[in-house]
């Protein structure tokens, strides 16, 4: 299941990240702890989104603001400067939403989405992104980069 | 004639996507209606007049399964084409939206062709008509 389920994820970034945001992008397992991925100035912001079914637990977006405002021009096929931050969290949240919807419809294992929340810097360093079964992935693209993940907390 | 299009999606971006998709693939739309989630989208219906419904699955309050259900037992509304644009891909939940009433069905992520061609085929009597699609349109810059 585990590998399933990272394969799965991979092919679902890559495939999200080129059809909505225009961004070929190279998706890399990464091991470390997340908070040490981070290392410019900016404030993280993010996504995640809880799951049910033969597993449970939740996945997760992370990414450096001002990459945020970029990716989200990118989504709606806007300027930067005319992105609101309602826009940007709302993209930040359908992108995971399409990624985990994507990954789950490869497997047809019964999984369940919830509903993605829009997380900041603050939310981040306080949830513990730590499970029985961890898979962290970077998303680089030429000048800068994404984290997701999956954190199975097994019943 | 345009027809009037209403796009359910909570995220409001999505909701923009769609819209823009759908613009710059020369349909004649005469006005974009939305909703945040199914109830919106009733009370939408019972407000202004729409041609076809496109709808997420996945919604907070009333999700696109119930709302699509609620919309195929009114009289008014249950010849009105719905289509499902969402990330549920399995298998499961396409057969519970034709069983309920759904003309097609459009899994995330998704290309502007993909939206194109599903429409296309809903709107196939207005392209007859030479009301639908504005082929010199079709090279947009989505």
């Amino acid at each position: 299941m585990a590998e399933e389920l990272m394969k799965a994820m991979k092919k679902a970034i890559s495939e999200v990240m080129d059809k909505m945001f225009f961004m070929p992008v190279q998706v890399n397992e990464k091991s470390g702890a997340l908070s040490d991925w981070f290392t410019c100035e900016e404030p993280i912001v993010g996504a995640t989104l809880d799951f049910t079914g033969p597993k449970m637990g939740f996945s997760y977006f992370l990414i450096p603001a001002g990459f945020a405002k970029e990716i989200s021009a990118n989504f709606l096929g806007s300027s930067e400067d005319s992105i609101s931050d309602k826009q940007e969290q709302d993209t930040l949240k359908e992108a995971l939403n399409m990624i985990v919807g994507f990954m789950f419809s490869q497997l047809e294992n019964g999984f369940k989405i919830g509903i993605p929340q829009y997380i900041k810097e603050s939310d981040f360093i306080a949830r513990h992104f730590e499970g029985d079964y961890n898979v962290s992935f970077s998303i680089e693209t030429n000048n800068n980069f994404i984290a997701a993940g999956l954190i199975i907390n097994s019943p | 004639m345009a027809f009037n299009v209403l796009i359910v999606d909570d995220s409001s971006s999505m909701r923009a996507v769609i819209k823009k998709v759908i613009k710059v693939s020369g349909f004649n739309v005469g006005n974009y209606f939305e909703a945040g989630d199914g109830i919106e989208a009733l009370k939408g219906l019972e407000t202004d007049w729409i041609d076809i419904v496109l709808s997420d699955i996945n919604m907070p309050n009333m999700d696109g399964l119930s709302f699509l259900s609620e919309m195929k037992k009114n009289e008014l509304f249950k010849s009105i084409p719905v289509v499902m644009i969402t990330t549920e891909g399995s298998e499961e939940k396409i057969q519970e939206s034709i069983r309920l009433g759904a003309s097609g069905y459009i899994k995330k992520p998704f290309s502007p062709a993909d939206i194109k061609n599903t429409l296309s085929g809903l709107l196939e009597e207005e392209v007859s008509d030479g009301r639908g699609i504005d082929e010199s349109d079709e090279e947009g810059d989505f």
